[in-house]
């Protein structure tokens, strides 16, 4: 074999390998590749996902949530604010609930629906969803006050991370600079989940 | 093989060589501690009010307590020996997470302890998820055999963020390690953890 034979052939084989370490570079990795489907909307607009169809009709702030407790109701305060979202949701072909939602900031930190509001009626994740049928309900949130910028609503029938390649929505709640700063001086002091 | 090297260094050379070669070992063995197990390097102490960041959490041990019962049970619980640890704890992680439990380890008076119940100091009640960036204190409650100590041993485990694991590929915390000591003496609760209502 000639030199310059063997010399093109470790060139080919060092291309070679260099091929392939751009593409296990480059290759998503596995979370990433079963990943759920967003459907991608705006508030205002009903999005409409393979199981959940959900519009965001509006976003309050509030300091406190007052929820139904065992014999009365109890005031939850936060260490941040709570994030209450105004929705119409139904199902798109058979009953299902609103099993996963969170918000995600701009920068993609994930804000799961709060468990510590219980289940109190008005809460969208309490009411089992009829094909066809549009039921209002709030999805609550415990988040920093700064996360809302240019926040995001993801809405799945799933527990987020336990559908994989499942449909899932993804609704820009619109809090730009204007909108937010709204919000925020508009915040009450507490949201009533009892009597909303 | 052993005839050429036999014929080249002599058969005296060689037994010399090889028991020499075995005494070299066994010195080294027994030099190094023999063949028993070496003992664990000792884990750095955490103080109480100190804070150390262990992988997903960053924790801030505050006191423990005994009693008969943990803040959660309720009033039909067979009272017991039980074993409260006050910490505050921040989610490092992007997402909300309900797995702190797993972040500690009981080691007395408890040595194969159970996992602990948790409670969220805030609304006096389980504790649900945490979620990112937002300091809370829970309160860990143990069941123990018996007050047998004056103060209780506990240790932080980490995981370690992988963006792809060896199995699948995806990304996750793996490999729970422990890293670091809380030694925590005996004292009166946390009056907020034990107060009888929601704030």
């Amino acid at each position: 074999m000639s030199a310059r034979r063997r010399f093109s052939d470790a060139l080919l084989l060092a291309a070679a390998f260099g091929a392939l370490a751009v593409m296990r570079a480059s290759t998503p990795n596995y979370t990433r590749l079963i990943a759920p489907i967003d459907t991608h909307g705006v508030r205002g607009e009903l999005v409409r996902g393979r199981s959940l169809a959900l519009r965001v009709d509006g976003v309050e702030v509030a300091r406190r949530l007052r929820v139904p407790a065992p014999g009365g109701v109890r005031e939850l305060d936060s260490g941040g604010i709570w994030l209450v979202v105004h929705a119409t949701a139904q199902a798109v072909e058979r009953p299902e609930r609103v099993a996963g939602a969170a918000i995600v900031g701009a920068d993609g930190r994930r804000y799961a629906h709060s468990d510590r509001a219980g289940f109190a009626r008005a809460l969208l994740a309490a009411q089992e969803l009829q094909a066809g049928v549009p039921a209002r309900g709030d999805l609550v949130f415990e988040l920093p006050q700064a996360v809302l910028a240019d926040a995001h609503l993801v809405a799945s029938a799933h527990p987020l991370d336990l559908a994989p390649l499942d449909s899932r929505l993804d609704i820009a709640l619109g809090l730009d600079a204007a909108t937010l700063a709204a919000a925020l001086s508009a915040a009450r002091d507490v949201y009533d989940l009892e009597r909303p | 093989m052993w005839d050429r090297l036999r014929r080249r260094f002599g058969a005296s050379t060689l037994v010399a060589v090889v028991v020499a070669a075995l005494a070299f070992v066994l010195v080294g063995v027994g030099v190094g501690g023999g063949l028993a197990r070496a003992p664990d390097d000792a884990l750095p102490v955490l103080a109480a009010g100190a804070t150390l960041d262990a992988g997903p959490w960053r924790v801030r041990p505050l006191r423990a307590w005994q009693g008969e019962r943990c803040l959660l049970d309720g009033p039909y619980t067979q009272a017991g020996h039980r074993v409260s640890v006050e910490v505050e704890l921040v989610n490092l992680t992007d997402r909300s997470s309900s797995t702190a439990a797993a972040a500690f380890v009981l080691r007395q008076p408890v040595p194969d302890a159970t996992l602990p119940s948790l409670e969220l100091v805030r609304d006096r009640a389980v504790l649900g998820t945490l979620h990112p960036g937002m300091p809370e204190r829970v309160v860990l409650c143990w069941s123990a055999a018996a007050a047998t100590t004056d103060s209780v041993v506990l240790t932080i485990r980490a995981t370690r963020y992988k963006e792809r694991d060896n199995l699948q590929g995806g990304a996750g915390w793996f490999d729970p390690h422990d890293v670091a000591e809380v030694r925590l003496p005996f004292g009166a609760p946390d009056p907020d953890a034990v107060r009888e209502t929601s704030r």
